[in-house]
């Protein structure tokens, strides 16, 4: 979610009071207000490859939301799928521009409804992030040949998730429409839970037991109750919604060590900051029975409100962006008020005595303002780095968790390649030298920026290349 | 480039002329950060040395400069809008400052001359130099002043910096250090020095690699300078010793944790010579403080010792502290060159409950920043000793105060003198007095009888029974103690379900099997779970483990088992409607393959014996309880299980009896459930409040502030015939009351995530004596709060 502005918001209500915009296609070789992105490594078969490597290809999908809503609202967004161009550092001297800011080498591209979330892979691989994890065991076309890699985005508009197909050739498919609809056919008009926005995948279990579900999160519902939606993946079907407590969910990811669907909030009232997750596995009775849990926060930080999370490698800890207001405030005026700053939560989910997450908050890292997305690039023996998108004042914040203290801030007008403003969503990738590639979308400038990591010097981080744009 | 618009010239105008100061322009800090006291010659007082407070901006990549004398922000060179110190790094988000001289005068004008003030950005290793000696404060660029660490071979472009201070060098006037913490356990001195003409420049750099011995190097993650310089104290996660561990004599060492000590006097000029000294913390720390202060001593804590000396106050880190290690979580106190300060307890009376050490203060929160608010220079009356008074709320003046930033959006102050939270309330007298309150009996019986049944009751030391309406006899009765009990609701229940096994509410889910070939019986809290790993399938998704001593779980304890489906038990009423009750044979370890985290072996599976095949397994629901009688809290948990006894009155009448006494005694040798329960048990704080517990009607003979205790004891007698069991769930309920309500401040304009303090000693400037120290305090929501001795919590003023 991005910070509001009065200018979108002005935006926002011409694009709804014209007619104009109803048939307008957006464009499919540029971003176009990109919120969310993810990273895939594919080698000239389609399979696996370690990013950098000779004949591995770097996949980029973005997803473009038609914030304003200039182009058709039901299909004006677009996820696309883009090839990375090689290091500028491989490329000749004479053409050092074009390397800072290559021309979008677009291999696939799809319409989708406008205002998409949080961008989900749905494969049976590695994360591109290094280590054992893989993203949804069980989802390969040598398990089922229906099974094929997928992109999942939900739309906020059409209220639909997508699910678009991932070539080998970096291609999209998209047949017959690759949409569900998340409203539930049984409640009316009034009572639709709205705005989808985060997709956590959870992929568990086998044979008979195999279960492959898209848990979706509604930013908008009826009395702000936590909600998240249920798709199943290997049938399409729409499964009943899950109530999850008093305060509608943001953004959702699964640890499968822990067998824990955690999501986070928005934010109801002052005195209430809940970092919430589901234990999945009680399967009596043939379905999930879910118990949503509830790590309350407010007891340590008061006045927050929590968006885009990671886990550290060894899942004992939980990187949770937090954007603060004025707690007091909000207690007298009885609503959110502005933000006042940002910050890394750090919060304890090592098993205490019952099993369950500790839930003690750790450190609080001040960052920029409206901090968006936060993703960890892990490193062997040593706690990660941890990097956050702030919208709120155009900057993207690298903190080496192992020291303790902050590495390096990149802001929007610093030397070197433009970042673009209000970055959101962040892609980490692992690369054969040893280094990471942290991606990060830039939604008011439309373009995506690439930052170079070595994880033993997060100091030296180096932003080397934009993608998109043109920077405002 | 700013731009001034005539519209807006003029709105500013108007608003300076009619409110007489900057500080009401409404021109907000963007994003105050760091704050540091120094005295220079600034523009707006021409060749004078002065006091001022400097503040980064870290959202605009610049200083902002109060005047401290008058809390106004200093004019910039147009004298309408602030002074805006444009530094080279980005976002300034590390400031130290430091007179060049150990004996510094209290009064800047006394001084020889200006303060060192140096200034680092966010992830930047550039230390930028301020001229704060010539009238125009701004960042030195030229040949010996700012140092760019990252140039150094010894430091490299690829460190961090974690922290982040300053002082003078002892023994030679002219020259102070900056003390940096970068990453891999560098520590870089940058030493500067006063020249003839009474500007400041570089003078020296040494890289050193902070380590013990063999011990791979410290990540140091705050520095705190002992006053004068001579010492200076790291706080740091790594290992910074190893000793023997106290839990297997003869085993092999544990390592130490704690702060890092720092002798830089001796050695001044030779910083490759300083050997870090550990000062033991039982935890990792992560921040640090150092002060001079003067402690209460036993008995009365209005009698300070007469002088200050150096103390060392270290955060814990959070992830290593608690009951389930060796220090609860807070803020300790350490003693330079030894290592946690002892308990203050009566040295003549000693307690098997007073500890080897001082308990930590719980500041609640994570603590982000700490400032120590220590006596005013200049006495406000001649001849009398200065303290420390910062609010009306406090309860009386003190030695020193160390302000701490917590992320909970304020500041809670720690009474250094009195070795506790400030608290508006007292501990011990009136009605926020500790204390216990009987809430009720319950006599369980089985339905349809009618006979009396056999019960327990709460006694006092006359083994006289206490009604529950006996509010005075209740609270004597039932032993309570300042600073070790805390609100909570007790039960003592004859074979009462423990907490973690469906005491709180809730039977819990679990599986109920039988082994192969007519095997052992057996039940585990969990579920199926449907999971699969690389090493095979997982087929169990643990619930709640057993064997934890934590837990309290022990062989003959009952189980309460309700099968989710059984024809067979579908009729059962009594003990349990639709199952059975059986007992704990043995506790079963960890199987990866049939129970995850452990299981109970049952003596028989009752009801569901003939449903169930060798092998088969069936879902149910389970509560377990204890063997006999068993004490739990709401917050405290499994609280421990007590005997009846027999004991003869002064009739010579048997009775039986038992007796309850949850207090801490000496950790080492003591494992499992007796060590969880002891640790719980733990001091919780000093209570800064005053010694006599009036309510009981009588002043205690001991100091009940600081005094150790039980955290409850009381004896409970069987009643009804003795002959006949108790009927399980009979319970004595009682609640107890302590105060936990530490005073905090926060801005009167609202507040939002500080970010720093600094102590300003106003006695300082001429004709403010009796204005006594003041604590800046930087908040996010752009504004920095000045909280007065004296004032309201209230009625602070705000900077922006």
């Amino acid at each position: 979610m991005i910070r509001p502005s009065p200018f979108a918001a002005v935006l926002l209500a011409l694009a709804a009071c014209s007619g104009s915009a109803v048939d307008r296609a957006p464009p499919i070789d540029a971003f176009y207000f990109p919120e969310s992105l993810a990273v895939r490594h594919l080698d000239a078969a389609g399979g696996d490859c370690l990013g950098g490597a000779p004949g591995c290809t770097t996949q980029l999908l973005v997803v473009s939301t038609n914030f304003d809503l200039r182009y058709d609202s039901d299909r004006g967004g677009t996820l696309l799928s883009i090839a990375v161009p090689p290091d500028p550092a491989t490329r000749p001297k004479n053409d050092e521009e074009a390397a800072r800011h290559p021309r979008l080498d677009v291999r696939g591209a799809v319409r989708i409804g406008s205002l998409g979330g949080t961008l989900a892979l749905l494969e049976d691989r590695p994360t591109v992030t290094g280590g054992s994890e893989r993203l949804c065991p069980g989802w390969s076309t040598a398990a089922d040949p229906s099974r094929t890699p997928q992109a999942l985005v939900a739309s906020r508009v059409t209220r639909r998730l997508h699910r678009v197909g991932l070539r080998g050739d970096l291609g999209l498919d998209c047949e017959g429409g690759c949409a569900v609809s998340l409203d539930d056919a049984t409640t009316s008009a009034d009572d639709r839970y709205r705005d989808p926005y985060g997709v956590g995948v959870v992929c568990r279990g086998e044979g008979e037991a195999y279960r492959a579900e898209a848990f979706v999160t509604f930013l908008s519902t009826p009395g702000n109750a936590g909600v998240l939606g249920r798709v199943s993946l290997p049938t399409g079907a729409l499964l009943s919604p899950l109530d999850v407590g008093s305060d509608a969910a943001h953004t959702a990811a699964y640890d499968a060590a822990s067998d824990r669907l955690f999501f986070t909030g928005r934010f109801t009232g002052p005195g209430y900051v809940p970092f919430r997750y589901l234990e999945l596995g009680n399967s009596r009775g043939g379905d999930a029975r879910v118990d949503a849990r509830v790590i309350d926060l407010a007891q340590q930080v008061r006045g927050a409100e929590t968006r885009g999370f990671s886990f550290s490698e060894d899942r004992t800890r939980a990187y949770v962006a937090l954007r603060l207001y004025d707690a007091d405030l909000a207690t007298r005026v009885g609503a959110r008020p502005p933000d006042v700053g940002g910050a890394i939560g750090i919060i304890d989910t090592s098993p205490d005595l019952f099993g369950s997450p500790a839930g003690k908050v750790l450190a609080v890292v001040p960052v920029g303002l409206a901090p968006t997305d936060v993703k960890v690039i892990p490193r062997p023996g040593r706690r990660g780095v941890v990097v956050a998108s702030c919208s709120g004042d155009d900057t993207v914040w690298i903190y080496d968790d192992e020291s303790g203290a902050l590495a390096k801030v990149f802001a929007r007008g610093d030397a070197g390649p433009l970042m673009g403003s209000q970055p959101a969503g962040l892609a980490v990738e692992a690369r054969s030298d040893g280094h990471f590639r942290i991606y990060v979308a830039a939604f008011g400038s439309n373009a995506v920026s690439a930052i170079d990591l070595d994880p033993s010097a997060p100091s030296q981080a180096l932003r080397f290349m934009v993608l998109g744009g043109p920077l405002p | 480039m700013r731009r001034i618009v005539g519209a807006g010239l003029g709105v500013a105008l108007l608003t300076l002329a009619c409110s007489g100061g900057l500080k009401d322009l409404g021109n907000r800090f963007p994003g105050p950060g760091a704050l540091a006291r120094f005295a220079g010659v600034l523009s707006k007082r021409p060749g004078v040395l002065h006091f001022y407070v400097a503040v980064t901006g870290t959202r605009g990549d610049e200083l902002r400069i109060i005047d401290p004398e008058d809390d106004t922000i200093v004019a910039g060179p147009g004298g309408i809008f602030p002074l805006e110190v444009p530094t080279v790094a980005s976002r300034p988000t590390r400031l130290a400052a430091t007179p060049l001289e150990e004996d510094a005068k209290a009064k800047a004008e006394e001084r020889p001359g200006a303060d060192l003030l140096v200034a680092v950005g966010a992830g930047s290793l550039r230390i930028e130099l301020l001229n704060t000696w010539d009238g125009l404060l701004r960042v030195e660029r030229g040949v010996g002043s700012s140092v760019d660490l990252s140039l150094d071979p010894a430091v490299g472009p690829g460190a961090t910096m974690t922290a982040l201070a300053a002082g003078p060098v002892p023994g030679v006037p002219g020259r102070g250090r900056v003390f940096a913490a970068l990453s891999e356990g560098r520590l870089a001195v940058v030493e500067f020095e006063r020249t003839a003409g009474g500007a400041i420049q570089h003078r020296s750099t040494f890289v050193k690699v902070l380590a013990f011995g063999a011990l791979s190097a410290l990540d140091v993650r705050d520095i705190a300078v002992a006053p004068g310089g001579g010492r200076i104290f790291c706080a740091t996660g790594d290992p910074i010793g190893a000793k023997p561990d106290p839990a297997a004599p003869g085993g092999p060492p544990v390592p130490v944790f704690g702060v890092a000590q720092i002798d830089v006097a001796a050695n001044a000029a030779d910083p490759a010579a300083w050997i870090p000294f550990p000062l033991d913390a039982l935890a990792p720390t992560t921040r640090v403080a150092a002060a001079m202060v003067a402690e209460r001593r036993w008995g009365n804590p209005d009698d300070f010792e007469p002088t200050a000396s150096l103390k060392v106050y270290a955060a814990l880190d959070g992830a290593f502290c608690g009951f389930r290690f060796p220090i609860n979580c807070g803020l300790v106190t350490l003693l330079p060159g030894q290592g946690l300060a002892p308990d203050p307890s009566d040295p003549a009376n000693p307690s098997p409950s007073t500890a080897p050490y001082r308990a930590p203060v719980p500041v609640p929160g994570v603590i982000e920043s700490m400032a120590v608010v220590e006596p005013q220079a200049v006495p406000a009356v001649p001849g009398e000793r200065s303290l420390v008074s910062l609010t009306p709320s406090q309860p009386s003046p003190t030695t020193a105060v160390l302000v701490a930033i917590t992320s909970q959006a304020r500041l809670y102050f720690v009474d250094l003198g009195r070795l506790g939270l400030a608290a508006p309330v007292s501990y011990v007298e009136g009605a926020t007095r500790t204390h216990a309150q009987a809430l009720g009996y319950l006599i369980a019986k089985d339905e349809g009888d009618t006979q009396t049944p056999s019960a327990m009751e709460l006694i006092d030391d006359a083994a006289k029974r206490v009604s529950p309406e006996d509010v005075l006899p209740t609270a004597k009765a039932i032993k309570t103690t300042p600073g070790f009990t805390l609100s909570d609701t007790w039960t003592a229940t004859w074979q009462g379900p423990l907490p973690a096994y469906g005491g709180s509410g809730a039977a819990e889910s679990a599986v109920v099997g039988k082994e192969a070939s007519g095997g052992r019986r057996w039940l585990a809290f969990q579920v199926r779970s449907g999971l699969t790993t690389v090493a095979g399938p997982l087929f169990w998704k643990a619930l709640v483990p057993v064997g934890p001593p934590e837990l309290g779980l022990r062989v003959g304890d009952l189980v309460d088992v309700t099968p989710s489906s059984s024809p067979a038990c579908a009729g059962q009423t009594t003990p349990v409607a639709k199952g059975f009750r059986t007992t704990v044979a043995a506790l079963l370890p960890p199987d990866p393959v049939s129970w995850p985290a452990g299981a109970l072996e049952l003596a028989d599976l009752g009801c569901l014996e003939p449903e169930l095949a060798d092998g088969a397994t069936a879902d149910a629901e389970a509560v377990v309880r204890a063997a006999g009688l068993v004490l739990s809290g709401v917050a405290f948990g499994y609280a421990g299980r007590a005997e009846f006894v027999d004991f003869k009155d002064a009739s010579g009448n048997i009775q039986k009896i038992a007796t309850f006494d949850v207090s801490w005694k000496a950790e080492t040798g003591l494992t499992g459930e007796e060590l969880t329960i002891v640790r719980k048990a733990r001091r919780l704080e000093y209570c800064a409040s005053i010694p006599c517990d009036d309510l009981n009607g009588e002043c205690n003979p001991v100091d009940p502030t600081i005094q150790p205790g039980p955290v409850v004891r009381f004896r409970l007698r069987r009643t009804g015939s003795v002959d006949k069991p108790i009927r399980w769930g009979t319970s004595v309920a009682f609640r107890t009351t302590a105060p936990f309500n530490p005073m905090t401040r926060i801005p009167s304009t609202g507040a939002a995530s500080p970010t720093s303090a600094l102590a300003i000693d106003r006695s300082v400037f001429k004709g403010q004596e009796r204005r006594g120290v003041h604590v800046f305090a930087a908040f996010a929501n752009d504004v920095v709060a000045v909280i007065q001795q004296g004032e309201s919590p209230i009625a602070d003023r705000v900077i922006r």
